[in-house]
């Protein structure tokens, strides 16, 4: 027979601890290597301080196995080291979002472990808590009582659950927590072969738990409240291994969250974010939508430890330490973070069912649930499976009163399972130490199957929201491509150095054209329509685009985009225009390109930050990208259309030639540049082109590719009709044809210029649209021509 | 140039993570196994019982087996032609290197050494079992190695 392979607790121990190590040096490097990656250059400030931090986790970590392989040699081995690297984890996590509290954190670390070590040598710790429970109890409470007179807030604002002062804060009720499991352990192992009956069994820890209960609900702390309901119930549970305890606690939870959601505010708005977030995504959903988005933006390998943008989640380094752990290391992370905590929770578990005696056995089973509970409930929240309250996930969220608590916790469930060499006590009813694990185990699965929903399936929707802020940010540390005009001129370019790039137009004359893209406004104009060659989102092979996200989770370079416009006639016609308000389009008659288009008054896009609030009220809208968004009247400007309908062979009616032309028949009103596609079809052989302004783009591989546009030329009149109605309106010695005309009431009053080329004409047939927000006919007509010469009489 | 360096930092820290992982797990199969090791290598000693029926000549068996069910189903190992014996009637295990016998809530009862058996009872050698009208003496092999 083969002998049994046995390794040591001490070595197993050791080894997990190794490879913890290893995988904590990995995570600091990353960090200390993420500013290079970011800014892409070796120039950038490498981050060197939180290996404080991971020298003194190192330290003390070897400090407490050591001595742990030494006063508990038959311990659990898995339960430190997995406490050991979660904590490590949590620590580097918080310094890389705050460096003040990362070091906070690797101290409170030390401290704990310090707490761990010492408490390693006591081998009658668990008789004393069981004796003098109600001591334990009573002094938590007061503690916890007294943060009702004495409580403060550490961050200032919120609720006072905190007592300490000086810089150090502690929050009584993370012990309470441990306490109120060691006590109902305590009674349940002490009356529960005593007490048959049920009431007076339950009566003195339904007291206490209420008590406990009451002054976290004065404290408005729910979270923790929620905790407690559960550690009552499931100790019960372990205790008595009736279903129905689960399932009264359960009716119970709901009577008490309904009455809550109608009588408490707080509830209310916590439970309506969670229902629906997506009404409200500024304002009280706002911390869930931000941490789904972080999640989104994690995907399946995580952006890289250095390289997300968690701190855009509020108080991410506590409530939301689970969901920048998910943007930076992805699905992989996560998954291996829940593996992680369900292992420790099983462990519990089977330590519970080791137990020697049935006190033992009632705590390790209640310590482990506590844990489970409340690393649920925070992911659950983090992930919108469950409402969202204000707990910390243990060892990983920043906090010492959560990590003295935690590491407390597993000191004593390491003392149990060194004691539990011995046969174990008896276990009449095991279901509970079965179905509670399972129970964890399958709410840890849904954590990992709803990060994979928000990461992989609802990736693409969630990081398109406007609310993305990752978008903005990525603008500063990738160059946006250029927008220039038909002969290469610069319109819009980005400036300055990677980590500092700022967007410019340099025609600002253009900017209801071209429109804007910023940080807090958004985007508008072609800056929003060409968004996606602009950030280099297209036009590059899907692998390239691929390969940047996964390196530094940022699109690849933009690319330069083409335009139609000439910025030499734009020049002329905004020179022209002046202060009046107007709008020009002139397009060519031929293809549709626009090669000029005007909207005054105008804004200054680079000035958006100074003069927002005044744009936006301004009366005279200069935002309004009038030539194509502005609607007028168009009046007697259809003149030349009937003319040319007229000399068909078979005239159509008013509704029939205006809906052919593309204008709405009931009310016709009509923007410059639909006027000016119209007119097109004079100079054009009666044939009206489809509008486009974005000709190309530059791609890195194939050089300047001509961008599609939706083709949806038309034919209005036929070309003899056309030709005739131009070379009727043709302007005394001129090369073209022109028109006037005015529309709307004469408290709105338009003046209409329309002019194209004559069919006889040789170089590029053109079409001229001019609207004056004005009753100004000689005006308009000079300016007209004025640019029309320009145009055909360099 | 970072930027590969730092994607093959990130694939060794989930290589690292998902190896402290499966080195848990790995650990925890392998206890699985020893502890099956330990029990498949506990041997259980044999067992000398010598049977006498109410009416019928002793007889006496030698069995080597963990649990030993005195009854008249057919699943029992000792199978006495009593009708006052119940259908599971007694059990004789090895458990913590001792043999035990417990009574299955015979309808008669079970008397070790003419005592009722009430409970789990440690048998020494030369202890008499009665279920029914039929005796049950025990002949304890010597065992060479107690220290399992």
């Amino acid at each position: 027979m083969r002998q049994p392979v046995y390794l040591p607790s001490a070595e197993i121990q050791s080894r997990l601890l190794r490879l913890a190590a290893i995988f904590l040096f990995l995570v600091g490097l990353t960090l200390t290597l993420s500013p290079a990656v970011r800014e892409r250059s070796w120039q950038a400030a490498l981050r060197w301080n939180h290996w404080i931090g991971l020298a003194l986790w190192t330290f003390f970590v070897f400090l407490a196995h050591r001595r742990q392989a030494r006063l508990l040699p038959d311990a659990d081995p898995y339960i430190f080291p997995i406490a050991a690297l979660l904590s490590g984890w949590g620590m580097l996590t918080v310094w890389r979002l705050t460096e003040e509290f990362g070091l906070r954190q690797a101290l409170w670390i030390s401290i704990s472990l310090g707490i761990f070590f010492w408490g390693l040598k006591l081998p009658q710790t668990l008789d004393l808590l069981r004796r003098y429970k109600y001591v334990w109890l009573t002094s938590g409470l007061l503690l916890t009582a007294l943060t009702l007179v004495l409580g403060a807030n550490p961050g200032g604002a919120g609720p006072h659950l905190w007592l300490g002062c000086c810089g150090v804060y502690l929050q009584p009720s993370e012990p309470l927590k441990l306490l109120l499991v060691v006590y109902l352990a305590a009674y349940f192992a002490n009356r529960l072969p005593l007490s048959p009956r049920m009431w007076p069994l339950l009566l003195p820890t339904l007291f206490l738990t209420g008590l406990s209960l009451t002054i976290l609900l004065i404290q408005r702390d729910l979270g923790t409240a929620s905790i407690f309901v559960f550690i009552y119930a499931s100790t019960l549970y372990h205790a008595l291994a009736k279903k129905r305890i689960l399932l009264a606690s359960l009716v119970l939870l709901l009577i008490f969250g309904l009455a809550g959601y109608t009588l408490i505010d707080v509830i209310q708005l916590r439970v309506d974010a969670w229902i629906n977030p997506w009404n409200d995504p500024a304002g009280h959903a706002y911390q869930v939508i931000q941490s789904l988005l972080a999640v989104a933006n994690g995907g399946i390998f995580g952006r890289g430890i250095g390289l997300g943008s968690p701190g855009v989640v509020p108080v991410a380094h506590s409530d939301f330490i689970f969901t920048a752990i998910a943007e930076e290391t992805g699905l992989v992370g996560v998954v291996g973070l829940l593996a992680l905590l369900t292992l420790l929770v099983f462990r519990g578990y089977q330590i519970a069912l080791r137990a020697e005696d049935p006190f033992q056995r009632l705590l390790a089973a209640g310590l482990t649930a506590y844990l489970g509970a409340q690393s649920l409930l925070i992911i659950g929240g983090n992930l919108r499976l469950l409402p969202l309250t204000g707990v910390t996930l243990p060892l990983l969220s920043y906090g010492g009163s959560s990590l003295l608590t935690t590491f407390t916790a597993l000191l004593l469930l390491l003392h149990i399972s060194q004691a539990s060499e011995n046969d174990p006590a008896p276990l009449e009813k095991p279901t509970p130490y079965l179905f509670l694990p399972t129970l964890f185990g399958l709410g840890f699965l849904a954590a990992a199957l709803a990060t994979g929903w928000w990461g992989i399936v609802r990736s693409g929707d969630l990081l398109a929201r406007s609310d993305n802020p990752r978008r903005a940010i990525s603008d500063r540390f990738v160059p946006r491509g250029s927008l220039l005009d038909r002969h290469n001129t610069p319109i819009a370019a980005t400036f300055g150095t990677s980590g500092n790039y700022s967007r410019q137009i340099l025609y600002p004359a253009l900017s209801s054209i071209v429109g804007y893209t910023h940080p807090i406004y958004g985007q508008a104009g072609l800056e929003f329509s060409l968004d996606d060659y602009l950030r280099g989102l297209a036009g590059y092979p899907a692998s390239r685009i691929w390969w940047e996200h996964l390196l530094y989770g940022q699109p690849p370079p933009g690319l330069d985009v083409r335009l139609s416009l000439d910025l030499h006639l734009q020049t002329i016609a905004d020179t022209l225009l002046g202060e009046t308000r107007g709008a020009i389009a002139l397009v060519n008659a031929k293809n549709g390109e626009i090669l000029v288009v005007t909207s005054h008054p105008t804004f200054n896009a680079n000035l958006l930050d100074e003069m927002s609030a005044q744009l936006f009220q301004d009366q005279d809208s200069p935002l309004l990208n009038r030539a194509e968004q502005g609607y007028y009247a168009p009046g007697t400007a259809l003149a030349p259309f009937w003319l040319a309908n007229r000399l068909e062979t078979t005239s159509r009616n008013a509704d029939e030639l205006l809906s052919q032309m593309g204008f709405s028949a009931k009310t016709p009103t009509v923007t410059p540049l639909q006027m000016a596609l119209a007119a097109a079809a004079l100079s054009n052989a009666g044939v009206s082109p489809s509008a486009h302004m974005a000709l190309a783009v530059n791609t890195p591989d194939q050089g300047w590719l001509i961008l599609p546009f939706q083709n949806t030329d038309k034919s209005i009149f036929s070309a003899s009709a056309a030709n005739d109605a131009a070379q009727r309106l043709m302007a005394t010695d001129k090369p073209y044809w022109e028109a006037i005309g005015q529309g709307g009431e004469s408290s709105n009053r338009v003046t209409w210029y329309l002019a194209g080329t004559l069919p006889n004409w040789q170089g590029t047939p053109l079409a001229l649209v001019l609207v004056l927000e004005a009753d100004a006919q000689p005006l308009a007509q000079e300016i007209g021509q004025k640019i029309m010469n320009a145009v055909l009489i360099p | 140039m970072s930027a590969p360096i730092l994607l093959g930092a990130r694939i060794l820290i989930a290589l690292a993570l998902y190896a402290f992982l499966g080195w848990a797990l790995y650990l925890s199969w392998r206890a699985l196994r020893s502890q099956a090791d330990l029990l498949a290598a506990q041997k259980v000693p044999m067992l000398n019982i010598t049977v006498t029926p109410p009416d019928g000549q002793p007889q006496t068996l030698s069995l080597q087996k963990a649990d030993i069910l005195i009854g008249r189903e057919a699943d029992c190992d000792l199978r006495p032609e009593d009708t006052a014996v119940s259908a599971r009637h007694t059990r004789i295990m090895y458990r913590h290197a001792q043999w035990w016998a417990e009574d299955l809530g015979s309808t008669n009862g079970t008397l070790l050494n003419d005592a009722p058996l009430r409970t789990a009872t440690i048998l020494v050698n030369g202890d008499t079992i009665k279920c029914g009208y039929t005796l049950y003496h025990i002949d304890l092999e010597e065992i060479a190695d107690k220290t399992l």
